[in-house]
């Protein structure tokens, strides 16, 4: 059971841990650095996903996925982060998706995530994906971000899928170890 | 029973979690330490299928944090409370750094 620290605004040790110094303020600094030296040794059991797409199974690890391609299916039932832009969607990913992992732990499901900036829009993906990162190693969940190949060039990622098409074929990709998979698509 | 060093040094080779053939080849030798580890309430046993897996309790999570103290203190790195080492950095890694949707949570009272 988490313990709550009662503060501003409600945070859990593990939520304020995935937090950088700059992002906790000078007020909260003494909370954050107890709540880092508490979880450093209280490890949640990974949760690993499995995600289908057209008919492929792929396991999926903890931490941050990447894929270009959005007809998927992912067990078991995921958190889809609604139709959030610029600061509401930032504000979402870092302080709303952590508590309701809080509440229960799943995969986190981030759709069209290079269209969820008006302005700034290579620094808001690079941030965003920093902090879909954080959440997956902190609470030990996949998270998968939708996004166009050209994003993926900006972001540090963990695990990417890609959907690629060669002489009427089609390919899932994985990049962490280069592995090709050829799949059916029907549409 | 077990009452010795061997005690931290088997915690310490569980660490976040292992397989029971882990601790010991000889299976029979493994279960004996892990019954007695167990009587101490410092480790308990998950079985998935045909494997073991030995996880730490909190009690015995804290005594391998103990044992990490001492060796740092033998190499005279003891943490303080700046030097916290966690899977995520303190700071701000260099290229977000300059963000400007980073200024966004100064304003996040909503």
């Amino acid at each position: 059971m988490q313990r709550y620290i009662l503060v501003k605004e409600k945070l859990s040790p593990r939520h304020l841990s995935l937090l950088y110094r700059e992002e906790v303020g000078d007020s909260l600094l003494e909370e954050w650095r107890k709540a880092r030296e508490s979880v450093r040794f209280s490890l949640l059991r990974p949760i690993s996903a499995v995600l289908t797409v057209y008919g492929l199974r792929i396991n999926l690890p903890y931490g941050l996925i990447l894929a270009n391609f959005s007809e998927f299916e992912v067990e078991p039932e995921a958190l889809v982060v609604g139709d959030y832009t610029d600061e509401d969607f930032i504000r979402y990913i870092l302080y709303d998706v952590p508590r309701l992992l809080d509440g229960s732990r799943r995969p986190v499901i981030v759709p069209e995530l290079d269209e969820r900036f008006s302005r700034n829009v290579i620094e808001g993906i690079v941030y965003s994906a920093d902090i879909l990162l954080r959440i997956g190693v902190a609470y030990r969940v996949p998270c998968i971000a939708v996004c166009s190949l050209h994003a993926l060039n900006n972001i540090r990622y963990t695990e990417a899928l890609l959907k690629l098409r060669h002489e009427g074929k089609v390919y899932i990709q994985r990049l962490s170890d280069n592995a090709f998979f050829e799949v059916r698509d029907y549409d | 029973m077990m009452y010795d060093i061997r005690i931290i040094k088997y915690l310490a080779k569980i660490g976040d979690g292992c397989l029971i053939t882990h601790l010991s080849r000889n299976t029979k030798y493994a279960w004996r330490i892990v019954n007695d580890l167990e009587r101490l309430n410092l480790v308990y046993v998950n079985r998935l299928g045909r494997n073991s897996l030995i996880y730490l309790t909190p009690k015995g999570r804290r005594v391998v944090e103990l044992y990490n103290d001492i060796l740092k203190l033998i190499r005279g790195e003891l943490a303080t409370e700046n030097n916290i080492k966690s899977s995520i950095p303190a700071e701000m890694p260099s290229f977000i750094k300059g963000n400007p949707w980073v200024t966004v949570l100064k304003s996040r009272r909503r």
